[in-house]
């Protein structure tokens, strides 16, 4: 009756439950999307091209400290209220170190790549060119080690969106130019991203009501 | 009486003195919980379980009253929060019922 009780499933669906909210595939499809959107805004706001990179970063950087505050807000005033809290077990937390690892190893990897394409050490061409393939392998890498340590699934198929929206872009780039290829590549894996996390977050609103106050505290 | 029925016997005696406070499905399961979860609160419990607000309240007394779990209270902020954490008793307890009912299965006759 009870010896087949799977200790690690009770343990994964536990984990996972902080998964169902969406608000992570939100913030991962505001990160594919800055990239389309921010050199758009850049555009708009500085039509000065020597000062467009700056406006670029600017607008990088609003954008991806957006999509930290949805998220933290997010998991704060709605996942928290809803599903409880919980501290998991050491190895848990040493599974999250390593995907803080893997994620500090692919900056440093995509940092070496934006080096080496800036100093012109790997030629910057309009064909389908080294960064691009570079940027979507790491993509691939980056995301399946994280949905491996973080038992989220979904991520895996993240990866392969961040690598398509690449050869979207380059595919994109000879009908509509330069800026626009962004917006669509980016745009369209950012925006479906999103979306699913939306309709999780919306299946989980459903699902988990707003507990009354005994029940918060439990007693 | 038969070798084998003496051992079906002693199976049968050794289920009859199970831990009765974790031998229930809804202890058994907030015990599985809390074992493979460092800590967690009411609501998460009860989210994960899927119990009424008094049942499972009702079930964490007699876990407590049996020293299996303990409360911890804690600040979120500013407000107070209730965490709730398997003790060393519960933990021992919890992996001798694993090992008395994993050895009267495998014992049993196929």
């Amino acid at each position: 009756m009870n010896e087949n009780m799977d200790l690690k499933q009770i343990e994964k669906k536990a984990w996972i439950s902080y998964f169902q909210d969406g608000l992570w595939d939100i913030f991962v499809g505001l990160l594919l999307l800055n990239f389309g959107i921010a050199p758009l805004i850049g555009a708009v706001i500085n039509s000065d091209y020597s000062q467009s990179e700056l406006s670029d970063l600017i607008s990088y950087s609003i954008i991806l400290i957006a999509a930290y505050i949805i998220l933290y807000c997010g998991k704060k005033y709605i996942t928290a209220p809803r599903l409880g809290r919980a501290k998991f077990s050491t190895e848990r937390k040493s599974k999250t170190k390593k995907t803080t690892i893997v994620f500090g190893l692919s900056a440093l990897f995509g940092l070496l790549v934006f080096i080496l394409i800036a100093t012109d050490f790997i030629p910057f061409k309009n064909t389908l060119q080294f960064g691009a393939i570079a940027f979507g392998i790491n993509a691939i890498i980056v995301f399946s080690a994280w949905a491996y340590f973080f038992d989220f699934n979904r991520l895996y198929l993240y990866g392969w969106f961040f690598a398509a929206s690449i050869l979207l872009v380059e595919l994109s780039r000879p009908y509509v130019g330069i800026t626009y290829d962004n917006v669509i590549g980016f745009g369209v894996f950012g925006g479906i991203i999103v979306l699913i996390g939306i309709a999780y977050l919306i299946r989980f609103l459903q699902k988990y009501s707003l507990p009354t106050e005994e029940t918060y505290h439990g007693e | 009486m038969g070798s084998k029925e003496k051992k079906t016997n002693d199976e049968i005696q050794s289920l009859t003195t199970v831990d009765r406070v974790i031998h229930e499905p809804a202890r058994l399961t907030i015990m599985a919980h809390l074992y493979v979860i460092e800590s967690a609160d009411f609501l998460f419990l009860m989210q994960q379980i899927g119990l009424t607000f008094g049942n499972l309240s009702a079930h964490l007394s007699k876990l407590e009253a049996a020293g299996y779990i303990k409360i911890v209270k804690e600040f979120v902020g500013k407000k107070p929060h209730t965490m709730l954490v398997l003790t060393n008793k519960g933990r021992t307890a919890f992996e001798a019922y694993r090992k008395n009912m994993k050895e009267f299965f495998d014992d049993l006759p196929p």
